[in-house]
């Protein structure tokens, strides 16, 4: 392996990184200013209870909207379509949950955790440890997902590939969480929460506007050009792409909809945020802000979605090739629609969404620890609060480590199943026990314990046994398969289980009577906001408030001398700052790409290896899927560009055969009287094929035109001198064919069906193919170990590459600016950079690599090798061999279906086609 | 646990009344007298009469429509104009309940629940009971 091939960054990782570094700047500035007035427990856990209902509002969008929010789900609609736009809908109307049965009787009980209202009326330790075990469980495995996503957003964005600088990264992002979390407390990422929320949403927005600008505000024209770019066509405006496949799926989708719906409402860390504000009232305000920001960001990503397939060059194919996959949708659109500086605050906004959403994860999980499990469990409620902040921060600071070190560890991991687990496990194990302790008068500990770890339990039991985790290629542990559970959420079963559990415990525990003056208290609290924990500055935000009789006394005493809208001021400020600097960057960039370029222009950033969903997905190691007979000397095998057939060209036999692709059998043969038939070449419309035919004594070079509806050969083409394997252009209009022994290669104009040019190149020319975009082609000339590149239009040779010992074949990826060639007498495949015309990497294969090819995603080149009689496997993300598979004997060609499924090897000896079953 | 304890202690606020056990009366429980008022039993009533029927509602217009993308996808494939289909208006359709729920609470729960949950609160906390 000499080098890598084009791959990494969008963008300019320096800009990006530069602007990444001022967000950080500011963040830290503004957490270190608020520190100054986080003294007391209240302070640390709920920031004093002083921000306002719309704060908050802004913040807990900030703690919702994750990078799997923001990035997520505009990547899977960009892929999927529809069914990524269905996550957002279960994301929002989950908030009605909150608005209209938690926030506000959960603000009225409790203090600090969600151990505090469950506690309430129940023996204290059992139940709040459960409810500590809950929230732990959930904001660790969320926290996971949160770090290991963060190394592959640096990759796209920073263009940071090597493992140890990704898990540099996840470290750095510890760091900061913790600080941020250990100085700034609740107020401190309260505080960055605002900053990246409105961030975030003035991002989307613009990015919206802009897209639907670019389409004249008329979003069907937008839909249309997104149906148009994607293999699908209208089936991405409809529901079913990602779900829709069998029964499995569309049950799963059920479960995952039960999950979003019924979870975000058991989420600790957001139930956290509910005390954050001075009253039940400003609860209210909170969601009620929260359901419009979050619904009108998710209508922003419906836009964006669909723009980034619709704008995006290469669109879907393009975007799932990038190293964040999806997830490189949005700053994909932003790199082309605004260029660098977009991108660099676009991709700025997700890593600060990551830092936030991780800060505010750690300081829900160090508080249930500290409040729940230490001060009440461990201490029985002898802790003063002071020694109960200090726990929390030493807490914050392990947990911080366990993130980092769970992070580096599930780098690269897919991981993204601990996402819609902790929503699972939120829903199951949390919601139908607040629900019960808040509405269910005879609800008891018993019950409470039986329904929090029933859920718990059989929420993570059933997703070890799921396909998320084994069994699949793509699950976490591929190569084992444990998984006796189809769905991949477990909600569907666990959530009714835990509420049957609380049911059955409750009514089956008969000693164990609930409180009945107590459930009256709680009830009398929940509802009014009797005796409820006020802010710590009643002045300033809860002046409404009538005074505050019952409120307990502030441990440490001494309310905060300073008066906190000096800070709230400068911080307002720089928030104003940040976002005006947004403004310019958007608009600074805007105008550079108007000045500079033209309709059309080529602004591709360098693309990274790529991976399709839509058709395979292959496996590094296919399968044999069986031996079809065809007939003596078969030379060629080509696949029809509808994949309905694959065509032989059997040579000393001079027939053709043809085989079925849905049964695999020969279903017709047909003679060539001209000559030996050699290598073949579909028209795009799948209708024609173009036979080129020259025999060993070079008396006969010519081609035959045949009708693939009829069989029947409606033209021979007289040739110079041997017809290599030849191409058709993308148009169809013109045949490109190497002439082996005159060193060059004839256009033939496909409506006459007769020479129209000739184009001398390097000897000699043995393949020729053409880029995506039609505007090159390249030849594959052995006797010169060099590749020609060819302007399509001009005719002209622009440049000679030098590759590997004897050239044979050649092959242009589906989507990256790259070429690949087998060297024939080398042994090995170039790998060819097309942006720089340079051989970026250099593979060794097997003996006599006769022909080369990509699955239709790009993700591997399959390589015939002549002489070894193998196929190698080459992933294109490594540049790495992952398989070398035993075929017939002297094999001479591949050739795979579109769909990615299935590949055909001529084994010219064995008189037989191989067939490969590239998804395992 | 001082949310859920005796109240002790000195009082604070500038507002601040006799809290009820201080005195020499027998011992009441707020708590239990305030939940058995005829005013708290039309707080809850009101609350739990717009709160469970309202869930029901949306938790069913949202299996509705979860159900519809997963089983009847050729009904959300119905094109109403241009490129718009049948799915994504009633997508949006879940976005506009969603607000406009989140609207009817909101006018529900000032106009309705806070003056009776406020003139309650303030009779507890100010020994009223």
């Amino acid at each position: 392996m000499t080098g890598e091939p084009a791959r990494g960054a969008v963008g300019d990782p320096l800009l990006n990184g530069g602007i990444f570094v001022f967000f950080v700047l500011v963040t830290l500035v503004i957490v270190f200013r608020v520190s100054r007035q986080t003294k007391t427990a209240t302070d640390y856990y709920a920031a004093g209870r002083m921000f306002s209902g719309p704060q908050n509002g802004i913040a807990i969008s900030g703690d919702y909207l994750s990078a799997a929010s923001f990035l997520g789900i505009a990547g899977a609609i960009a892929v999927y379509g529809y069914d990524g736009f269905l996550y957002s809908i279960g994301f929002l109307v989950a908030w009605l949950v909150a608005l209209l049965l938690i926030a506000e009787l959960l603000r009225n009980t409790g203090k600090f955790t969600m151990g505090d209202v469950l506690s309430f009326r129940m023996r204290r330790r059992p139940v709040r440890a459960a409810a500590a075990v809950s929230t732990l469980v959930v904001s660790l495995f969320y926290l996971l997902a949160q770090m290991a996503g963060a190394g592959g957003l640096v990759a796209l964005l920073l263009n940071v590939t090597s493992r140890q600088a990704q898990a540099l990264v996840v470290a750095v992002v510890g760091l900061l969480m913790i600080f941020y979390v250990l100085v700034g407390g609740m107020r401190g990422t309260t505080w960055v929460q605002i900053v990246k929320a409105t961030l975030l949403i003035i991002g989307a927005g613009m990015l919206t506007a802009w897209a639907l600008g670019s389409f004249g505000l008329n979003l069907s024209a937008l839909l249309g050009e997104a149906a148009s770019r994607s293999v699908h066509g209208h089936a991405v405006l409809e529901p079913g792409l990602h779900f829709g496949k069998n029964i499995t799926t569309k049950i799963d989708f059920v479960s995952l909809g039960l999950a979003l719906v019924l979870g975000t409402a058991g989420l600790p860390h957001i139930l956290m945020r509910f005390y954050t504000v001075p009253s039940a009232k400003e609860a209210r305000r909170t969601v009620v802000w929260a359901i419009w920001l979050i619904g009108i960001f998710y209508l922003f990503s419906l836009v964006i979605g669909y723009a980034a397939a619709a704008l995006v060059d290469g669109g879907p194919k393009r975007i799932i090739s990038m190293p964040g996959e999806e997830n490189s949708a949005a700053p994909l659109l932003a790199y082309q629609l605004g260029g660098e500086l977009l991108l660099g605050f676009i991709s700025a906004v997700a890593f600060a969404t990551i830092l936030a959403v991780v800060a505010g994860l750690t300081i829900t999980a160090s508080a249930s620890f500290a409040h729940d499990v230490y001060a009440n469990v461990v201490k029985h409620g002898n802790l003063d609060a002071d020694r109960e902040v200090l726990v929390a921060r030493i807490t914050a600071c392990v947990i911080g480590v366990l993130a980092v070190g769970g992070g580096i560890v599930a780098l690269g991991q897919n991981v993204a199943f601990l996402v819609a687990l902790a929503f699972a496990v939120a829903a199951s194990a949390n919601l139908p026990t607040i629900l019960y302790s808040l509405f269910w008068k005879r609800f008891n500990t018993t019950g409470v314990l039986w329904s929090m770890y029933g859920g718990l339990i059989s929420c993570v039991v059933l997703i070890v046994l799921s396909p998320a985790v084994s069994g699949t290629p793509k699950s976490m542990f591929p190569s084992v398969d444990f998984a006796v559970f189809p769905l991949h959420n477990p909600a569907l079963i666990s959530v009714p289980l835990a509420f049957l559990l609380g049911y059955l415990g409750t009514v089956l525990s008969k000693s164990d009577q609930s409180d009945e003056a107590k459930f009256a208290e709680m009830e009398l609290r929940a509802l009014t906001g009797a005796g409820a924990e006020r802010s710590l500055l009643p002045a300033e935000v809860g002046s409404s408030q009538p005074g505050p009789a019952l409120t307990p006394i502030t441990p440490g005493g001494s309310p905060p001398v300073s008066t906190p809208r000096g800070y709230r001021r400068r911080i307002l400020v720089s928030t104003g700052v940040m976002a005006g600097v947004a403004v310019l960057v958007v608009s600074v960039s805007m105008s550079r790409v108007l000045a500079s370029a033209p309709p059309g222009a080529d602004t591709r950033p360098q693309l990274g290896p790529n991976i399709v969903s839509d058709v395979g997905p292959e496996v590094a190691i296919p399968a044999l899927g069986g031996i079809i007979p065809v007939g003596k000397t078969p030379g060629f095998v080509a696949v029809s560009p509808n994949g309905r057939h694959a065509y032989i060209a059997n040579r000393n036999a001079q027939v053709l055969t043809v085989v079925d692709t849905a049964i695999n059998q020969v279903t017709a043969t047909i003679p060539i009287p001209t000559g030996p038939p050699q290598f073949l070449a579909f028209a795009p419309d799948s209708r024609t094929l173009y036979v080129t035919i020259f025999n060993d004594q070079r008396t006969i070079h010519a081609i035959d035109v045949l009708d693939t509806a009829t069989n029947a050969v409606i033209a021979t083409i007289p040739q110079p001198a041997r017809p290599y394997l030849p191409a058709v252009s993308r148009d169809g209009k013109r045949l490109f064919v190497p002439n082996h022994d005159t060193a060059s290669l004839s256009v033939v104009g496909t409506d006459t069906n007769s020479v129209i040019a000739e184009i001398h190149v390097a000897p000699n020319p043995h393949g020729v193919t053409f880029s995506r975009d039609g505007s090159r082609a390249y030849t594959a000339n052995h006797e010169s170990n060099l590749v020609s590149v060819i302007d399509t239009t001009t005719l002209e040779v622009l440049a000679t590459i030098p590759v590997g010992i004897s050239p044979h074949s050649i092959a242009v990826h589906p989507n990256l600016p790259l070429v690949a060639n087998a060297n024939y007498d080398a042994g090995t495949v170039s790998m060819i950079n097309t942006a720089t015309d340079r051989v970026v990497a250099t593979v060794p294969v097997g003996s006599h690599p006769q022909d080369i090819t990509w699955a239709p995603d790009g993700r591997f080149a399959y390589v015939v090798n002549e002489a070894s009689n193998t196929v190698t496997v080459i992933d294109a993300r490594t540049n790495q061999v992952t398989a070398t598979i035993p075929v017939g004997s002297n094999p001479t060609s591949i050739a795979v279906l579109p769909n990615g499924r299935q590949a055909y090897v001529s084994n010219l000896d064995s008189g037989t086609l191989t067939v490969l079953d590239l998804t395992g | 646990m001082s949310t859920t304890g005796p109240i002790t202690g000195p009082i604070t606020g500038p507002t601040a009344r006799p809290t009820s056990g201080t005195g020499t009366a027998p011992p009441v429980d707020p708590w239990a007298a305030a939940h058995a008022s005829v005013e708290f039993a039309t707080l809850r009533n009101r609350l739990r009469s717009f709160v469970f029927p309202m869930a029901a509602f949306f938790l069913a217009w949202y299996f509705l429509y979860v159900l519809l993308a997963a089983f009847a996808p050729h009904f959300m494939a119905i094109r109403v104009v241009g490129n718009i289909n049948v799915g994504l208006v009633f997508g949006l359709l879940q976005f506009v309940s969603t607000f406009a729920i989140a609207t009817m609470y909101v006018r529900f729960a000032n106009r309705s629940l806070d003056p009776v949950s406020s003139r309650i609160r303030e009779q507890v906390e100010g020994g009223g009971w």
